[in-house]
């Protein structure tokens, strides 16, 4: 029994943890860009240019 | 790190290559250990009659081998390649990641070794002994700092999400292998697990579905979320759908855990978690196949001439399947029918070879040649290499499932008189033998469109002559600058890090916790006896042949299973053993109340060739057992450390215990004499593993 | 299928990238050329933001080490463009970190001290974007962030809740009891407290606002069935009986504020708040003072200021000229496609756009306040208000409420006595299963995404009641000249028949510059001749062109003669002597026949109205199809008035210039070209830039969105009888019900998005 209480004790501090990460995460602004970062990995490093011709002289 | 150095400003991808090819090796170990353990069951003589190469020495290896060795490999090489391009910088440290890539391969090394010499901890995919695990536990962590440095040295503030599911592996990984790990050692190759019983089997598979979770599916998640739009060059289809589907998978699956032991003599409470847990697991998992199959819209005219692609959508699929498949067994009435079946066999296999296999040749396929920068050898090889594989993956996984339900119903049937329609279980075993044929043939069309690719690759990376160089990190603009001085990135990558751990750690606590104290659910009118030092001794056998992989000790409260084997096996009776022995698959029938049910001759005939008791028998024959001696001088030391891990033995019963093995030894192998055994087997193994087998049921009375 | 050549992409006809950043990553990838290579820095456009002065305001970086700036910019497209955009420092010297926005369209670049504000916007323009820098007071998306993100926040609260909630409601359901089943009811009671006073907040506000004007709304009736649930369930946590729903009251709010939310998502990207703003609220607007200049946005600018345009800028207020003589185009408020020259002193209105170069304007309104603004505020004043199939679904809507509310009474009045508890219970079911969010969401979203969809598409619909007629109408009168003919210019005859070579060159010399349409129409049917190099050629604004050349005095002029047969005639004169005659003709416009071959197979009755002499009248109606006995010809404005009275109900097809007495008399009007101002006033539909296609579009459309609502509406009837009726036999639980509720909603909005997208 003792041990249901307790689990259900920490039950309540972890969801309120969660909610509160929640909301500072929204506050802070964490979900303003969603659409960027999938854009951006799909750029290559290739290299550019005068940086090619550079790096293959190394 | 000085921004100014040189090297700095490249990738390091020699390191990608190294785990790149180092895959492909581990990939045929697997393959071909696989394909041989499936050759096992379908023609036993191919057990070859050798200690070191029978189905339950091999299984292991195989398990160990396709998910450290070759999914592992695969998952290092892929999230070293795409952290450093999604962080915008260098890995951390190249010493770390040698010593991570040498060390690891010395892990894999030492598992082959040790397994087939029977070092075994008798726990599933947790096999290795605790000097490997140690060593696991080392290269990880240096895996961790490696990772983690990178991660806090970072030029990019954006941790996409391919990265937060790194981290959520790397931080489960850990608590998972460390957790289900602990075990007090009595010798340098052997140890006893602390977990026994009911909570080890809790433990062990809080573990072995978690590995699942966090090491074939969550880093392959990472590598999809970043290898699927590279490879389309489109962007993933909904990123804020991969935000929450990351939230509910973290959180959702540590729970799922308990599905492996439904009807078992887990605590309801326990069993029902799992199942609601695993069936809500269905939703996020789906929603990152749909993440990632989406992401082809508009471009589904361009799969026909890109095998590539075809290898990601079949994965994507797989993964789609196997994770509607797995709610669905979750459920209580599925899980009664496909427990201990080849139907899970068939739903691993799925994952493993179309979710995890076909995953990773598609980023390998895509890295090789972009690492030795070239273009790829042969695209219509790796055309005919993703058909050779999805058949095989097919007629694997249908031949399991058939064999699986065919076996599950036979097992089930009861007639109009309440009697067993197949009272003998070698029936249900020669039924699905030619199934077990199908299987490997499908495992070899697998295995021969994976050498198409082995060629492929070898060919491509041969055609480059120049030598090998690191890809320059272009824009080396770095946001950790600001007035002029470096700073460390906002601590959002630690924040993000201890809510994930968090997420991870409340399913975890609260199945383990409550099982802590035991003695809650024991029934005080039941006295558990310990086994004898003898029993023991054969208790260790047992586990080092890997009986436990064909045969189970769990009889579940279903009325066939009442008429087969007898009644219901209770918390109590497992509860001093280190390591449980439940099992999760009956090749061979069940041997939960084996005790005293045959006289210790039929043992022995039967050990040493299975055939001269059940001429249709596919066990192999275990004829060393009576030719090696038992080693009396570990077994003090044995009890001494399951004294101390809670098994009531007596201080008397552990100083006497080499005396008493060997008087209880005695008084069997004189049995056997007198029934007409002529060889010397006083004192050889098999008359410990006779000792073992008659105690089975025998300890937990009122 | 092609694909762009470096994105892989697909790619329309033959062309071989997908967009223009693509081909210049390409070309930087591949061959090195930097993608600002062959572009001219320096643009007199930007070359204000240089200065020191102006520059300042838009510098927001606290550290005199870096110059930080912040761009709206228009024109991205694809992954290319954030690649481009973000690699800005490998390209341009000084520039140390360049970050994007892809979903708020913001660039946040980071430079050295010694990079300059126009140079840099000059730089983003030839990469071929619109850049425009923000300063701090230019944000206008925060306001609307804020509220979306308390939304949010009222959501993740109500969605906790929910899960808690239901969490611990499983172990009840299974039977558990005794004092731990207290336990876990009264932690249901207290986790449910931020709920009913955070997440349902904005209920109650609206419920209440709905109170103080003696109305019933939706909002009412949410509040009503949360608080009685939550009282009921009270009641029974102290009363020790089982019936909770503290599980389900959770869900039932938690789900209706999820789909508000995405309701609302979509609508604000639907409909802009306001045109006018929308014309405007990307420029930022130089106003000269007594330190030199500043820029301000379109709100700021007050009367009496001098306001210094830009080339292409559209003026957002009503001024006078105050530099020398500038060039208009005031095609968005007259028609005229004709540019103007305006001189000192003329007034200029809002809406004409700046063709020549730098033009100082005397403000005599505010934005807010110029005739433009007036003008599109009617607009959409009228589109607020209610048509009648609106009306009709909130008569339903209003009338449910009401029938629920008195049935639900009634019901608890007659049976209290015999069935107590669940009496109330039952009712709280239907309350909670009856509720009319269905056709609260379901019918403004048909048409929001009706509007949305025809905006994009080029049309201005008056409101929201032209789908309706649209979708009933069966005739359709079609103006001639300008919506059957197009306003260009053919030429067709000339007199004498021969033009020497000569004269075919300086009469091409004469039009060069010009743009009326006589001169493009020549232009065209001239395209080989040679061109006179003709300087100082004096034009007439309309009437015709002069200049000397060549020691001659050479003329083209409008002729006062009418050319017959509908003809435009244009004399050319040499030395003030008539030489030649030129003929033309409207062209009739392309798809004239195609189109009403299409109202045809619609089963429409196609007729032509026009002041044209029916000789003419009848030779266009024959080649487009219509048959000569539904000609109506050598009408006056008066007359067309009449007969379109007579032929009501029927879509009249217009040209707003000459047309606008029939526009308003029709049942339904379209005109597809005009002033925009007038046509308006008038017109159901506008359609500037499209052709006769429009038609068809837009009948298409109405259909559809009649459709949907319609459908919409008889399952809400449907579904609420049967629910309702089920919920007071007692089938249904409140339970039950809080889940169906959210589900039915659901159900319209998905039907409603799938079929309008």
């Amino acid at each position: 029994m003792s041990t249901i209480l307790f689990m259900v004790a920490v039950a309540l501090i972890l969801s309120i943890t969660f909610v509160v990460s929640y909301l500072w995460a929204l506050s802070s602004g964490q979900f303003n860009d969603l659409d960027t970062p999938a854009l951006r990995i799909l750029k290559d490093d290739i290299l550019k240019g005068t940086e090619r011709k550079n790096h293959e002289q190394q | 790190m000085n921004n100014n150095d040189i090297k700095t400003n490249y990738y390091d991808d020699d390191i990608v290559r190294k785990f790149a090819m180092i895959t492909l090796v581990w990939a045929g170990v697997a393959f071909l250990v696989g394909l041989i353990a499936a050759l096992q069951l379908a023609f036993w003589p191919l057990n070859g009659g050798l200690e070191w190469i029978t189905f339950g020495r091999l299984r292991p290896l195989h398990t160990n081998a396709a998910i450290f060795a070759f999914a592992g490999n695969a998952i290092f090489g892929g999230m070293y390649h795409s952290t450093q391009r999604l962080l915008r910088t260098r890995l951390f440290s190249d010493t770390l990641s040698r010593i991570h890539f040498w060390g690891w391969q010395l892990v894999i090394l030492c598992a082959a070794i040790s397994l087939p010499l029977g070092f075994t901890q008798g726990k599933e995919y947790a096999e290795l002994e605790w000097p490997i695990d140690i060593l696991i536990t080392l290269v990880w962590v240096v895996f961790a700092i490696n990772f983690f440095g990178t991660l806090y040295k970072r030029r990019e503030k954006h941790m996409y999400v391919a990265i937060w599911f790194y981290i959520a592996t790397i931080l489960t990984v850990a608590v998972l292998h460390i957790v289900n790990s602990i075990a007090i050692p009595f010798s340098f190759m052997k140890s006893y697990t602390v977990w026994a019983g009911m909570q080890d089997a809790l433990v062990q598979w809080w573990y072995g579905h978690n590995a699942v979770a966090f090491f074939l599916t969550t880093p392959f998640l990472g590598l999809m979320y970043y290898y699927v739009p590279k490879i389309l060059n489109a962007p993933i289809y909904s990123y804020r759908l991969s935000i929450i589907h990351f939230w509910a998978l973290v959180f959702i699956y540590i729970w799922a855990g308990p599905h492996h032991l439904l009807y078992t003599s887990l605590p309801d409470w326990l069993q029902t978690l799992g199942m609601v847990f695993s069936v809500m697991l269905w939703a996020p998992s789906w929603g990152g196949m749909i993440n990632g199959l989406l992401t082809f819209k508009g471009r589904w005219h361009l799969v026909r001439s890109e095998p590539v692609w075809k290898f990601l959508i079949a994965a994507l699929t797989f993964y789609g399947m196997a994770t509607f498949e797995g709610p669905l067994l979750s459920i209580k009435s599925v899980s009664a029918l496909g427990h201990y079946t080849d139907w899970i066999v068939g739903h691993v296999h799925g994952g493993a070879l179309g979710w995890n296999g076909f995953m990773i040749f598609a980023m390998l396929y895509y890295l090789v040649p972009k690492l030795w920068n070239t273009e790829l050898y042969s695209k219509k090889l790796a055309e005919q290499h993703f058909w050779l594989g999805l058949v095989g993956i097919i007629l694997y996984y249908v031949s399991m499932v058939v064999a699986g339900v065919t076996q599950g119903l036979m097992w089930k049937a009861v007639d109009s008189n309440g009697l067993l329609v197949y009272p003998e279980f070698i029936e249900t075993v020669v039924r699905i033998i030619p199934l077990y044929w199908i299987r490997a043939l499908g495992g070899l069309l697998y295995i021969i469109g994976f050498v198409l690719m082995v060629y492929n690759i070898v060919k491509t990376v041969k055609s480059k002559k120049a030598p090998l160089t690191d890809t320059a990190i272009a824009n080396l603009v770095n946001e950790n600058v600001k007035d002029n001085q470096p700073r460390l990135l906002e601590g959002y990558a630690t924040v993000f890090s201890v809510l994930a751990l968090l997420a991870v750690l409340v399913g975890t606590v609260i199945e383990i916790y409550p099982t802590l104290n035991v003695h809650r659910y024991v029934n005080p009118e039941i006295t558990t006896q310990p086994f004898s030092a003898l029993e023991q001794e054969g208790r260790d056998l047992y586990v080092r042949e890997g009986c436990y992989l064909c045969h189970s000790q769990q009889i579940r409260p279903l009325v066939d299973e009442k008429l087969r084997y007898g009644d219901p096996s209770t918390i109590e009776e497992s509860i001093y053993d280190h390591p449980y022995q439940w099992g999760s698959k009956r090749t061979g029938p069940d041997l939960a109340r084996l005790g005293k049910k045959y006289p210790d001759m039929w043992h022995y005939r039967h050990m040493l060739d299975p055939r001269e008791i059940q001429p249709k028998s596919i066990m192999p024959a275990y004829d060393w057992l009576a030719k090696k001696n038992i080693d009396y001088s570990q077994i003090k030391k044995k009890l001494n450390v399951l004294k101390n891990l809670g098994v009531p033995y007596t201080d008397e019963q552990v100083q006497n215990a080499d005396v008493d093995a060997e008087a209880q030894a005695k008084v069997i192998s004189e049995g056997l004499k007198q029934k007409g055994v002529a060889e010397k087997i006083e004192n050889k193994e098999i008359i410990a593993m006779i000792a073992y087998l008659q105690a089975l049921g025998q300890k937990g009375k009122k | 299928m092609e694909v762009c050549a470096y994105c892989r992409a697909p790619v329309s006809n033959g062309a071989k990238f997908c967009c223009q950043s693509c081909e210049l990553l390409s070309a930087w990838v591949t061959d090195g050329v930097s993608p600002l290579a062959s572009k001219k820095l320096t643009s007199s456009q930007w070359d204000k933001f240089n200065l020191i002065e102006l520059e300042s305001q838009f510098n927001s970086s606290t550290c005199p080490l870096f110059k930080k700036f912040r761009f709206y910019i228009e024109g991205l497209q694809c992954s290319s463009c954030v690649h481009l955009l973000e690699d800005f420092p490998l390209y341009f010297s000084g520039i140390v970190s360049s970050k994007l926005n892809y979903s708020q369209r913001t660039l946040e670049v980071q430079t050295k001290p010694e990079v300059k504000l126009g140079d840099l916007c000059a730089a983003i323009v030839s990469l071929g974007y619109e850049p425009t820098p923000l300063n701090e007071t230019a944000d206008y998306d925060k306001a609307q962030q804020l509220e979306q993100r308390n939304e949010l926040k009222r959501i993740g609260v109500a969605g906790a809740v929910a899960g808690n909630a239901m969490l611990f409601a499983v172990p009840i359901y299974a039977g558990l009891d005794g004092s731990l089943g207290l336990i876990f009811k009264w932690i249901m009671f207290f986790t449910f407290l931020p709920l009913m006073f955070y997440s349902a907040v904005p209920f109650y506000k609206k419920a209440w606002g709905s109170l103080l004007i003696r109305r019933i709304n939706v909002d009412m009736m949410i509040t009503v069935a949360l608080w009685a649930g939550f009282i009921f369930s009270t009641y029974s946590l102290v009363m020790g009986s089982d019936d909770i729903y503290f599980d389900s009251s959770a869900s039932f709010i938690f789900l209706i504020l999820l789909t508000r939310y995405f309701l609302r998502q979509h609508q604000d990207k639907l409909l802009r708040k306001n045109i006018f703003d929308d014309l405007f609220v990307n420029s930022a607007y130089e106003i000269l003072d007594q330190k030199g200049s500043h820029y301000t946005n379109f709100k700021d600018i007050n009367p009496n200021q001098l306001l210094m345009l830009k080339r292409n800028q559209l003026l957002p207020c009503d001024s006078y000229l105050d530099s020398s003589s500038a060039t208009f185009d005031l095609s968005f408020l007259t028609g005229e496609v004709y540019p103007q020259i305006k001189h000192v002193g003329d007034a200029v209105p809002a809406g004409s756009r700046l063709l020549s170069v730098d033009a100082r304007l005397y403000i005599t309104s505010t934005a807010t306040h110029s005739n433009l603004a007036q003008a599109l505020n009617t607009i959409d004043t009228n589109v607020k208000d209610k048509n009648t199939i609106q009306t009709l679904s909130d008569v339903v809507a209003h009338r449910l409420t009401l029938v629920v509310f008195s049935l639900a009474a009634l019901f608890f009045i007659f049976t209290y006595q015999t069935l107590g508890f669940e009496a109330f219970k039952r009712c709280l079911a239907l309350i909670t299963i009856a509720c009319p969010c269905a056709v609260a969401f379901g019918t403004p979203l048909a048409f929001s995404m009706g509007l949305k969809k025809a905006a994009k598409h080029g049309f201005f619909v008056r409101t929201e009641s032209v789908f309706e007629k649209l979708a009933q109408i069966k005739k359709v009168i079609f103006d001639k000249t300008g919506t059957l003919t197009s306003s260009q210019f053919k030429l067709v005859n000339n007199f004498p028949e021969n033009i020497s070579a000569e004269n075919k060159s300086i009469i091409l010399g004469l039009e060069k510059a010009s743009l009326h349409p006589l001169a493009l129409g020549l232009k065209e049917s001239w395209s080989d001749a040679d061109i006179a190099d003709i300087k100082d050629v004096k034009e007439e604004v309309g009437n015709g062109v002069e200049a000397y050349y060549n020691g001659h005095h050479y003329q083209l002029k409008k002729s006062i003669e009418d050319g017959g047969n509908g003809a435009i005639q244009a004399d050319f004169s040499i030395d003030g002597k008539r030489s030649n005659y030129l003929f033309f003709t409207e062209n009739l416009r392309q798809e004239a026949t195609d189109v009403v071959n299409e109202f045809y197979k619609l089963n429409f009755d196609v007729k032509m109205l026009t002041g044209d002499k029916r000789v003419r009248a009848v030779e266009t109606a024959k080649k487009i199809g219509i048959r000569p006995n539904f000609v109506f010809a050598e009408q006056s404005a008066q007359s067309k008035k009449q007969i379109i009275e007579q032929e009501n109900p029927c879509l009249f097809v217009g040209d707003g210039l000459n047309d606008l007495q029939a526009l308003n008399q029709a049942y339904v009007s379209f005109a597809i070209r005009g002033s925009f101002e007038s046509t308006l006033q008038v017109s159901d539909v506008y359609a500037p830039q499209k052709d006769l296609h429009a038609l068809l579009e837009i009948i298409n459309l109405s259909k559809n969105i009649q459709s949907t609502v319609k459908i919409n509406l008889l399952f809400a009837i449907f579904y609420n009888t049967i629910g309702g009726l089920l919920a007071l036999a007692g089938y249904i639980n409140p339970l039950v019900a809080a889940v169906l509720m959210p589900v039915s909603s659901f159900l319209i909005t998905s039907h409603t998005v799938w079929r309008l997208k």
